[in-house]
């Protein structure tokens, strides 16, 4: 909207432009009837008669510049603005495996609604629109996995394109809970960019991986070099292990991969806080504990998509030519018509 | 029967001043002669007339000599119509702009010879029911009738000598109805003057006055030799019947000027309140040149215009 410059506006197809010349016609050609007068020496002057003169001639014209305009196709170009905001760049990197969908481990508050209580997936989306809704002034991105990640969403200021890359994230689960590509494409997104706000990967997920020891030590560099922090919510499934209790004896990074992954990431060297949420109310809490984390200034860019303008165009050429019909029809072509 | 059933009424004009004529007639002369307005008394050997003879003059002369009666001859004096041929004399109200130039171009629609009486007419059908009725006029009184129209220089098609006869009227209408629409300015006027001669004629000049007040002057100093009676012709259309309401694009049918109005009643009052004006100056140059303008319009009343002769006899 804002910097409609002239290098703003765009034509489909300019050639038609030379059509703008007819506009000129309506200073010599004025398309009504005549009728004789013995003596206009007699007939007195008018302002509004004058008036009327010049109106009919300049909507005649703005007429065909309208009609002109609408035909070369007029629009706004597609823009970019910079915007300035506070607070962090947080990419959600959100986990979609099967396990997802099954429902919480702990007590669930809405008992009375015996139904069915609802998945973990489901609630970790409404928990997650919540918590973007209360967080305008971040930008956030949208990374799902489940054997492999996807894309969905790059960090952005969007409320309405966050809410369908959550509601996208809907479908069923499936496969396996690959954390480490899921981090991954988190930490490529952020690569080669400037530095601009506090990054945060928000790793929400309902278990862990056994990640190898090479994965793990170029997850730790890419960390490094990125300064972004990590926070992990882990939602406990029934019967999951905690992440905080060290599993027993028998117990290896394959068995209980939550654990090992907790005590991997606690090595990356950048900020990391780990939670543990058993029902929507303590993810809820998690994610409010999230958002107080410091926030900087960020600078970033957001694209304004290219507006049609021939419609506006036609809109008010419809408009002129009503206002001239209407002057045709208060024409008089006969003495006593 | 039929030819006395088609006699409009007449015009009874009236001059003050003594014709210069030779012919007899029904206006008082500038000659001797057989009039009955009393010149002075005379020998009766100069003017051997003893019906004339004066009692009581002869008594009273010194002289002794015998003593008539002498009276001024009752002249006849030539009467013109000089109409202006003006492009805007076609104006035709009632049947739009467009209508009359189809019909004008096909010649006018005056074939008939008595005059219509529905509806305003245009101002050729005027001049022609003028004509008709002062060729009665003129007969009856012994003048003479001719025509002159003038637009830019002097129609020569329509230029018909003057002469007493009754039916000069139908001949000039005739005229009319094949002439050519009227079409050019009206500068022609001013040299109407070298076509009627030196004899004092009785001028009627019958225009529309479209044009500069500095012209019209000019044409009544060129007919200042004359009795000049300016006839004014308007049609009512072209003034106060405008239509009421809605936009017009008029042109000027001599100037070609262009102009859109918005007809409304404001602007009606102030087109009729123009018109009022230029009646006044009309009146006011007229004033200057002996006689005051007569104005008709859409029709001639024949009565009117002999009420204005008796108004300007006074």
């Amino acid at each position: 909207m804002s910097g409609l410059g002239f290098d703003a506006m765009g034509f489909d197809t300019p050639a038609v432009l030379w059509l703008l010349l007819l506009g000129l016609l309506p200073l010599w050609r004025h398309g009504q009837s005549v009728l004789r007068h013995p003596a206009m020496l007699l007939m007195p002057e008018d302002r509004w008669s004058r008036a009327l003169s010049w109106a009919l001639r300049l909507i005649g014209m703005l007429c065909v510049v309208a009609l002109v305009l609408g035909m070369a196709g007029l629009h706004l170009r597609q823009s970019e603005i910079e915007r300035v905001g506070h607070g962090a760049h947080i990419m959600v990197v959100l986990d979609r495996s099967a396990s997802m969908n099954d429902d919480f481990a702990g007590k669930y508050i809405q008992a009375t609604d015996a139904v069915q209580s609802p998945s973990k997936l489901k609630a970790a989306r409404e928990v997650l629109a919540k918590f973007i809704e209360s967080r305008q002034q971040d930008l956030v991105g949208l990374i799902t996995f489940s054997t492999s990640p996807v894309f969905v969403l790059p960090l952005t200021h969007d409320q309405v394109a966050l809410k369908a890359a959550l509601d996208s994230a809907e479908a069923q689960g499936m496969g396996f809970t690959a954390v480490a590509r899921g981090l991954g494409m988190a930490l490529d997104y952020f690569k080669g960019k400037p530095v601009t706000g506090a990054r945060l990967i928000l790793l929400v997920s309902d278990g862990g991986a056994h990640i190898d020891s090479q994965t793990q030590d170029r997850i730790r560099s890419w960390f490094a070099s990125e300064h972004a922090a990590l926070a992990w919510i882990y939602i406990r499934g029934t019967n999951s292990p905690s992440i905080f209790v060290q599993p027993g004896e028998g117990d290896d990074a394959a068995s209980a991969p939550e654990y090992f992954l907790h005590e991997y990431f606690k090595t990356l060297g950048v900020p990391y806080q780990a939670y543990e949420a058993e029902n929507p109310r303590a993810l809820e809490a998690a994610l409010r504990d999230v958002g107080k984390m410091h926030n900087l200034p960020s600078h970033y860019f957001e694209k304004q998509p290219r507006r049609d303008l021939a419609g506006i165009c036609y809109a008010a050429a419809l408009l002129l030519l009503a206002l001239l019909y209407g002057a045709k029809r208060m024409e008089i072509s006969q003495w006593h018509a | 029967m039929s030819l006395l059933s088609s006699i409009p009424e007449l015009i009874h004009y009236y001059v003050k001043w003594r014709a210069n004529g030779l012919r007899a007639g029904a206006h008082v002369g500038r000659i001797a002669g057989s009039g009955s307005r009393f010149r002075g008394h005379g020998p009766l050997l100069d003017n051997p007339d003893p019906r004339r003879i004066d009692v009581r003059a002869t008594a009273r002369d010194p002289y002794r000599r015998l003593l008539v009666k002498m009276y001024q001859q009752n002249v006849s004096l030539p009467v013109w119509v000089v109409a202006d041929w003006s492009a805007s004399m076609a104006f035709q109200g009632e049947q739009g702009a467009s209508h009359a130039l189809g019909e004008h171009s096909a010649g006018n629609s005056l074939s008939s010879s008595k005059p219509s009486d529905h509806g305003d007419a245009n101002k050729i059908e005027v001049i022609a029911d003028l004509c008709e009725q002062l060729a009665w006029s003129t007969w009856r009184m012994a003048d003479r009738l001719g025509f002159i129209a003038c637009n830019d220089g002097i129609v020569r098609e329509l230029q018909i000598p003057a002469r007493c006869s009754r039916l000069q009227g139908s001949a000039i209408r005739q005229r009319l109805a094949q002439a050519a629409a009227p079409q050019g300015g009206a500068h022609g006027l001013a040299s109407a003057a070298a076509e009627i001669g030196r004899e004092r004629a009785l001028v009627f000049l019958v225009t529309d006055a479209h044009y500069p007040l500095p012209e019209l002057q000019k044409v009544l100093q060129s007919l200042s030799g004359h009795d000049v009676v300016p006839v004014v012709l308007w049609n009512s259309a072209e003034h106060s019947a405008l239509p009421r309401w809605g936009f017009a694009r008029f042109r000027d049918a001599e100037t070609r000027q262009e102009r859109l109005l918005w007809c409304r009643p404001r602007l009606q009052q102030k087109i009729n309140a123009a018109y009022e004006a230029r009646r006044e100056a009309i009146a006011e140059v007229c004033a200057q040149w002996g006689r005051l303008p007569f104005f008709i319009s859409d029709r001639l009343q024949a009565r009117a215009l002999t009420h204005y002769f008796m108004e300007s006899a006074r």
